[in-house]
């Protein structure tokens, strides 16, 4: 059974000229993680803002774990972890301090704090640099020390804006695996970003705003089950007889051919596609390869933002 | 592990008082300690050398420093983009507020505190003077530090209105602010009773005689008690806590009538001839306060669309709580304004006798100037809201100054200047027209400043309301 976490209801938020947010409704399951993505000035940010009760929104509701976002801002706070797009650091304090601070802050027991601190800095992998100031970090580090910071209270939400921006290959892959290993730990996570292959390895859902308004809401798993297969089937020798049977196979749809390479959309299910590439084998047909190009967020993203579905 | 006060307190300490600044204060003040029986052969001793220059220096550090560090508290969380953090987390705005202010004047204290130490060994004042001396001081430099904090955050709440939180840069404006309120304090009341030993000799409020000293020393505590509730109340709507006005509601008539009781009379006999109580100056001062609230509350509102357009969705439907919250202030405010106004229209029409019935007429004008005033910038605000930022000013010099001497000078007439309690320009014939006039006559007093307050409201229906609907339209 799936549990809500985040409903958002016919959200609207005025900056001083101009409505930035229309009527914005969705529902995040407890456990998700789901991607924000969008054009520049799509609303993203404010969004984000607004889920996280940092931002006051025009009309429409925000709940958050069954808390209202207006009539309960601070239980909200105490909920949700948050990195801001244009986070900063307290560049004189050291890395120790700078997560001691938010213990604090965020009333992590007194006698849990330096536990909590030397749990948090394993998770981000800062423990090497505690005793640094903030100040002297790299972008990849300060990034590090940016989440562990929206961490160090065990939220239950954590909402990450742009997190992998400005970061180097090596972080952007540690920051991978980091909100990997907290999707195992049951988090919800919404993380807003521009780069999409990034967001495919841990994002289980997709949300699509465009000038304010929610273009669309993907399950990624359903979305790649529901859509067709672009199926590549070199056939030695390729010939009419070849063409001929294909064309007979149902839900495939032959598009073209690239030299001996047959290029077809296939609708059937994955024991379906098991069931050509068996009749192809039995009908003694030469095949040298047989590649299934899967359907990437960016498609998803594609689809969603140019029309197609 | 545990923090010091408060979380943001304890941070302010590790920035703020680093070992070695810890140790450089102290060993300042012994060298100027420890020279301080020497002669400077000029006439004059080192000690009184020390014991001027000693005072200044916690001025100039407790005043002038510790202002500057409030008001760039909040201003700096904004700058180096930190405040999300603090925002979404559990601190309370209590702890938020202490640790800010005291926080981030943590180190002037420390220096200011030994100051107040070495000039204390110095002074021969009696004791008790000295004491309410000391305490004047401290409540100076403490109502300094939470008015510049005070007013770098609503500088900070005004920006956010209009959109523009990012950058920081509260400006300078509320450290002078709390200089000119930490100054003030110190040369009124706490030199005052170093160098004469009582600030006052006596207060008479609402007819009863209070000690000076002690009286002085409720004043500030009431001050510094009410820029405190500021501050917290400030930094309880940035965490976004529901904020209904009642606290401003309090603070209105507390403001009131504790200023009000000073112009309070007794009735009296004078030369042997029963002298009538005049109720009428502390109904002025009542009607004053409560109007220079409405009319500041007012004009800071008029820009927050935002608040209006949810105040206005709160009563469509129908939730009365949220709608109270969105109230503005000077909503507020008004059914004060409105109730002094009564009592004194009231208390002039009754107290004929009286020179200061004279005054009714004027509030009432005063009133009617403040409607229109009210239309007319909401009016700006709703249609030219790019250039309202020039166009509200441009309204006030047009409408208090350019269009006066413009009249002024088509009717031939010259100015005059006359003294009274309040200097004033007397301009004969056209003040009824531009200005709250002081007059026996209601209604050729009242006249033209009704005829503007409807005019403005015309306006205001006409153009503003439908630019507003079509702007919603517009961006929707």
């Amino acid at each position: 059974m799936t549990i809500a976490m985040i409903e958002v209801e016919k959200l609207n938020f005025d900056y001083p000229d101009k409505r930035v947010l229309h009527d914005i409704s969705f529902t995040i399951n407890e456990g998700s993680v789901t991607a924000l993505v969008g054009p520049n000035g799509a609303g993203k940010t404010t969004l984000l803002r607004c889920i996280a009760a940092l931002d006051r929104a025009h009309s429409g509701k925000v709940t958050i774990g069954g808390k209202d976002a207006a009539d309960f801002p601070r239980d909200v706070h105490h909920m949700t972890g948050y990195l801001s797009d244009f986070f900063g650091l307290y560049d004189g304090l050291s890395l120790r301090q700078c997560l001691t601070y938010m213990a604090w802050c965020q009333k992590v027991p007194a006698s849990e704090v330096p536990k909590r601190v030397a749990e948090v800095a394993e998770q981000v992998g800062i423990t090497a640099r505690l005793e640094e100031k903030a100040g002297t970090l790299s972008r990849g580090y300060r990034q590090r020390l940016g989440i562990g910071l929206a961490l160090i209270h065990n939220p239950q939400l954590l909402i990450l804006d742009e997190p992998a921006s400005g970061m180097d290959p090596d972080a952007r892959i540690a920051l991978s695996q980091m909100i990997r290993g907290l999707r195992a730990q049951g988090k919800t996570i919404i993380v807003s970003s521009h780069i999409l292959t990034e967001l495919e390895d841990y994002c289980t859902d997709m949300l699509v705003i465009k000038d304010g308004r929610v273009a669309q809401q993907v399950q990624l798993q359903e979305y790649a089950a529901k859509t067709v297969r672009v199926l590549r089937i070199g056939i030695a020798n390729l010939g009419v007889s070849h063409m001929d049977m294909l064309q007979r196979v149902p839900n495939l749809k032959v598009t073209g051919t690239e030299n001996n390479v047959v290029v077809a959309e296939f609708s059937g299910t994955e024991e379906e596609q098991q069931g050509l590439l068996r009749k192809l084998m039995t009908d003694n047909v030469p095949v040298f390869s047989f590649t299934t190009t899967q359907h990437t967020l960016q498609d998803a993203y594609m689809d969603v933002t140019s029309g197609r579905k | 592990m545990t923090y010091f006060v408060t979380p943001e307190f304890h941070r302010q300490i590790w920035t703020k008082c680093p070992p070695f600044k810890m140790v450089a204060a102290p060993l300042l003040l012994l060298v100027m300690w420890g020279i301080a029986g020497g002669d400077l052969g000029i006439g004059l001793r080192m000690n009184d050398a020390l014991k001027i220059g000693i005072f200044y220096l916690f001025v100039l550090v407790v005043m002038v420093w510790g202002s500057y560090e409030a008001s760039t508290a909040m201003d700096e969380e904004i700058r180096s983009r930190t405040w999300d953090y603090q925002k979404v987390s559990a601190i309370s705005p209590l702890q938020l507020v202490f640790g800010k202010v005291f926080g981030s004047t943590a180190y002037v204290w420390y220096v200011g505190l030994m100051c107040m130490a070495v000039y204390r060994t110095t002074f021969d004042v009696p004791l008790r003077p000295e004491i309410y001396a000391m305490f004047y001081m401290l409540a100076a430099g403490i109502a300094g530090h939470l008015v510049a904090f005070l007013f770098s955050m609503s500088s900070f709440a005004a920006r956010a209105r209009h959109g523009a939180v990012k950058g920081g840069g509260a400006g300078i404006f509320p450290c002078i602010a709390g200089i000119i309120v930490a100054f003030y304090m110190t040369r009124a009341y706490a030199m005052n009773a170093l160098q004469t030993g009582i600030p006052y000799s006596y207060l008479k409020w609402y007819n009863e005689y209070f000690d000076g000293l002690e009286s002085t020393a409720c004043g500030l505590t009431f001050f510094i008690f009410w820029a405190a509730v500021g501050c917290y109340r400030m930094v309880r709507a940035e965490l976004m806590y529901r904020m209904w006005p009642w606290v401003w509601m309090v603070f209105v008539p507390s403001v009131t009538i504790a200023i009000s009781g000073i112009f309070a009379r007794s009735p009296a006999y004078l030369l042997g001839e029963f002298k009538p109580v005049n109720l009428i100056p502390p109904a002025l001062c009542a009607f004053s306060v409560c109007f220079t609230l409405g009319y500041a509350t007012l004009l800071s509102e008029s820009s927050d669309r935002r608040k209006y357009e949810r105040l206005g969705a709160s009563l469509r439907a129908r939730a009365w709580g949220r709608a109270f919250e969105n109230t503005p202030l000077w909503i507020t405010t008004l059914p004060y304004v409105v109730l002094t106004a009564g009592l004194l229209v009231g208390l002039c029409l009754m107290s004929q006798q009286f020179a200061s019935a004279r005054f009714g007429p004027a509030a009432v004008a005063a009133l009617l100037f403040a409607v229109r005033d009210g239309f007319a910038v909401h009016t700006l605000h709703n249609t030219q809201r790019k250039r309202a930022a020039f166009a509200v000013p441009l309204y006030f010099v047009m409408a208090y100054a350019v269009l006066p001497v413009i009249f002024l000078a088509a009717s031939g007439t010259t100015l005059q200047l006359r003294r009274s309690m309040f200097s004033y320009l007397e301009l004969p014939q056209v003040q009824e027209i531009f200005y709250p006039h002081r007059a026996d006559e209601w209604m050729a007093t009242l006249s033209m400043p009704l005829l503007q307050a409807v005019l403005a409201c015309f306006v205001f229906l006409r153009f503003a309301l439908k630019t507003d609907a079509t702007n919603r339209n517009a961006v929707s």
